[in-house]
């Protein structure tokens, strides 16, 4: 795990990079350095430089909570986007943002984006668990389609008139013109929730075993349900709630790692982690390249690299089962 | 065979005063045909305009607007309100447009003007139709006389504007917008429409943006494009405002319009402000 | 050093008594049969008695110590469970699922120290994995998969081992392996309760039998004919003695 977590981190750095430099406006590394490019550093400190650290905050937290609802659910296809939570957070980001609760703070908008998530997982949790693997992905998409209904109909009712048309944001996500507010904004979130996350490891090994084994060894299985779905109501509400909600990079990383360090949860949480940052940042970097009128959002290039995929695990998985 | 040639005399004259006569009952559908007919005819002799002219910011402009009945461009009222002759832009429905023909009433179809030329022809095939022509010459009389003074009194300063706050939506050349802005002295920064971020908006280094006054102050995720920090930092004296209604209909106060925009354009640019 | 002890044990599941007024004590060195018809409420008395199901009537207390009041992770040292089937949703190796059985014992931050590395090597020696280390869990056989699960039990070195069925679906071979396993590990010194359907199995190597029937202590000690008799309801005839005793059901 540690050769490949030092290899990605590698690649991270080459890949945020290069989303330093690309972009409608080629930079060259020159006018970045040494500074002499006005223009340039302008561009790189207070637009691409927000916007990359986005993309990784946003990027890592999909990819570790996908890593952890895989393990505590059994499932390989759990995800926050497949699961609901994601359009829940954004649902949630909605009515603070349109219905003018922001105004009163900022926080309200990760705060609203944290509470969506976490109604939209009791759904479905509560709905799904303990039938299967299938129930539980379906239980998911009712509960995105309610929420993804949800937002449609808010913003119908929302006071400004643009609203209709910034649904697209809220459903395919977007890291279009965010500046260093919205960093500041859900760092704190993300961090707090990614802790949260990283402890689940050793609790997530021993489920491995089934939920009684897992007791039998000591694991609190309440305080374990309760990181995991702290963790991702905190890093993936907060994310959401600035770039709207985006799929697949939180069932495909894990995936991508297991080939690698094999199945043990634990050993999958840093690498997806770092996957995920990974595939947002390049699915950001193709984002801004492509020029056909307004920026095509995130969720195009994620759906791109995720559908198939998903595609993929479901055959596989209809092989596997009885 | 006097019988005759009186008789084909008091045709002619009859036919003359149906061409002479101006319509009595005039409709206007569309908000930009509404302002140029009220601008051109009395009162008595309009029937109705478009109920969108009662919005707020069309109002401030022509307050007369509140006193004349009001239509919704639908074929009842067309029937209703009888006219003798409807004003409309090109491209209004066939339904519409087949109807009037059955039923005999004229309909007069205008382009949308975009340019001074264009809002001259336009000036004047209204006037011709609604039998003010003498009125419509006055009027781009007038505007002419504004241009002319406008293009004398131009200085050489190159001031590059953007329209901004349209969902990064930078209408160019082919526009009402960058006409009047070319008029008043500015360059628009863009030929084409084109879309911009906020990178690609300061790479073009506008000296000024420019919003449509009729800028929702609502909260939207558009604020994280016409309220990036950056943008607020650049252009915090740099930003003017115009009457939407300027840029939306291509009348003979555009030339006004024009004037107004260039002595604000001259305030702003006073002031530091822009892309280093 | 540890004495398992159960008083009035009772456990009552959507409003029905699965098992009532169990007492027993058993201490280090006793391999303890649980034996009983289907539905006697045997997997249920062992959850009970490994802390895992909490009881409505009665208690068990390890040293004298209530398990409800021993904090998780030191009762998790303690006592090892395995329930029936047991199983492994992800294809880890088999070190890695033995491994697993040392949780209880990991530090607070990181992973686990190497010296358990001796401790995971030797037991998977003395259960014949050592081959196959680094094979996924699940292309093993169903005697190889008994044995890894029964190693991740053993790792940790549990003085009380609690085992649900452990020979079930298991060849011939592999069940008497098995049960040899238990009973050295209690002659080491610890304690070992297991539940069986195989009488002559119970017979041959558990030092002591706990019968059970409709919930409730129907026999303890040794398997006799009349004890069958009481809790099955069949007659049976048991020939030979210690590791070579057999146990058959006569048909009536």
């Amino acid at each position: 795990m540690r050769s490949l977590s030092a290899g990605l981190g590698l690649l991270l750095v080459v890949a945020f990079i290069l989303s330093l430099l690309a972009g409608r406006v080629w930079l060259a590394p020159p006018d970045i350095v040494f500074g002499h490019n006005v223009l340039a550093s302008l561009i790189v400190t207070d637009l691409r430089l927000p916007r990359s650290i986005l993309a990784l905050l946003v990027g890592a937290s999909l990819g570790l909570s996908g890593a952890v609802l895989q393990g505590l659910t059994r499932n390989p296809l759990a995800e926050p986007a497949l699961l609901g939570v994601s359009t829940g957070a954004a649902l949630g980001a909605v009515l603070a943002i349109y219905f003018g609760v922001t105004m009163i703070s900022g926080a309200a908008g990760p705060l609203l984006g944290l509470v969506g998530a976490l109604a939209a997982c009791a759904l479905t949790f509560s709905l799904g668990q303990g039938g299967g693997t299938i129930t539980l992905v379906l239980a998911g998409a009712a509960v995105s389609s309610l929420t993804a209904a949800g937002i449609a109909l808010a913003l119908n009712f929302a006071p400004s008139p643009y609203a209709a048309y910034e649904i697209m944001n809220w459903l395919l996500g977007s890291l279009a013109d965010k500046s260093w507010n919205q960093v500041w904004l859900i760092l704190p979130f993300v961090l707090v929730g990614g802790a949260f996350l990283f402890t689940t490891g050793p609790a997530l090994d021993a489920l491995s075993l089934g939920e009684t084994q897992a007791e039998s060894l000591g694991i609190d299985l309440s305080r374990l349900r309760i990181a995991a779905i702290a963790g991702t109501a905190l890093a993936v509400g907060a994310a959401t709630s600035v770039t709207g909600a985006i799929g697949f990079i939180g069932l495909v990383a894990p995936h991508l790692a297991r080939p690698f360090v094999g199945h043990q949860p634990s050993r999958i949480l840093l690498p997806a982690a770092l996957l995920g940052a990974l595939l947002l940042l390049v699915a950001d970097i193709a984002a801004r390249l492509v020029h056909l009128g307004p920026e095509l959002k995130l969720g195009v290039f994620t759906s791109l690299i995720g559908t198939p995929f998903f595609f993929w695990l479901v055959v596989r998985l209809k092989r596997t089962s009885p | 065979m006097t019988r005759g040639i009186g008789a084909a005399l008091l045709l002619l004259l009859l036919m003359g005063q149906a061409i002479a006569a101006p319509p009595k009952r005039i409709m206007s559908l569309t908000v930009c045909t509404d302002e140029l007919l009220m601008d051109l005819a009395p009162p008595s002799r309009i029937a109705s305009i478009s109920y969108l002219s009662r919005e707020k910011a069309a109002l401030k402009l022509w307050p007369e607007a509140a006193r004349l009945p009001v239509n919704h461009n639908s074929a009842e009222e067309i029937v209703e309100q009888k006219p003798d002759l409807v004003l409309t832009l090109v491209y209004a429905s066939t339904e519409l447009r087949t109807l009037l023909e059955k039923s005999g009433i004229r309909i007069l179809e205008v382009p949308q003007a975009v340019n001074f030329a264009q809002i001259r022809s336009v000036t004047r095939m209204v006037g011709n139709a609604v039998g003010e022509q003498e009125r419509a010459e006055l009027l781009i009389a007038r505007m002419d006389s504004t241009l002319r003074d406008l293009a004398a009194t131009g200085s050489k300063q190159v001031i590059r504007v953007a329209s901004w706050g349209g969902g990064g939506f930078v209408p160019g050349s082919d526009t009402l917008f960058d006409a009047v802005l070319t008029a008043a002295g500015g360059r628009n920064i863009t030929a084409h429409d084109t879309y911009y971020d906020v990178e690609s908006l300061i790479a073009a280094r506008p000296d000024i943006l420019a919003f449509a006054d009729d800028y929702i102050d609502e909260p939207s995720l558009r604020r994280d494009q016409n309220d990036h920090p950056l943008l607020l930092r650049l252009f915090a004296n740099r930003r003017i405002v115009y009457p939407a209604a300027y840029a939306g209909c291509g009348l003979p106060q555009s030339a006004d319009a024009a004037r107004a925009l260039r002595s604000e354009l001259l305030q702003a640019m006073a002031k530091p402000g822009g892309v280093p | 050093m540890s004495v398992l002890l159960a008083e009035g044990l009772g456990v009552r599941k959507g409003g029905r008594a699965i098992i009532g007024d169990i007492s027993l004590t058993a201490g280090p060195g006793e391999f303890i049969a649980v034996v009983g018809p289907n539905g006697a409420g045997k997997s249920t008395l062992l959850a009970a008695l490994a802390g895992l199901t909490r009881p409505s009537a009665g208690e068990v207390s390890l040293d004298g110590v209530p398990l409800a009041r021993i904090a998780r992770r030191k009762l998790a040292r303690a006592r090892a469970y395995l329930p029936q089937n047991p199983m492994c949703e992800w294809p880890l190796s088999v070190e890695r699922l033995v491994a697993l059985g040392l949780t209880a014992h990991l530090p607070a931050l990181g992973p686990l120290p190497d010296t358990f590395d001796a401790a995971i090597t030797q037991v998977l020696a003395d259960h014949d994995l050592l081959e196959r280390k680094d094979q996924p869990v699940t292309t093993l056989s169903g005697g190889e998969f008994s044995r890894a699960m029964l190693a991740r039990a053993l790792v940790g070195r549990p003085e009380l081992l609690i085992v649900d069925e452990p020979v079930t679906g298991l060849d011939p071979v592999h069940a008497f392996a098995a049960m040899v396993r238990l009973a050295a590990w209690a002659a080491s010194g610890n304690t070992v309760i297991a539940s069986l359907h195989d009488l002559t199995l119970a017979a041959r190597y558990a030092g002591r039998i706990l019968a059970l029937k409709n919930g409730q202590m129907a026999g303890e000690g040794t398997l006799s004919p009349t004890m069958i008799r009481n809790v099955f309801g069949v007659e049976s005839r048991m020939r030979g003695e210690g590791r070579s005793v057999t146990v058959d059901f006569l048909e009536s």
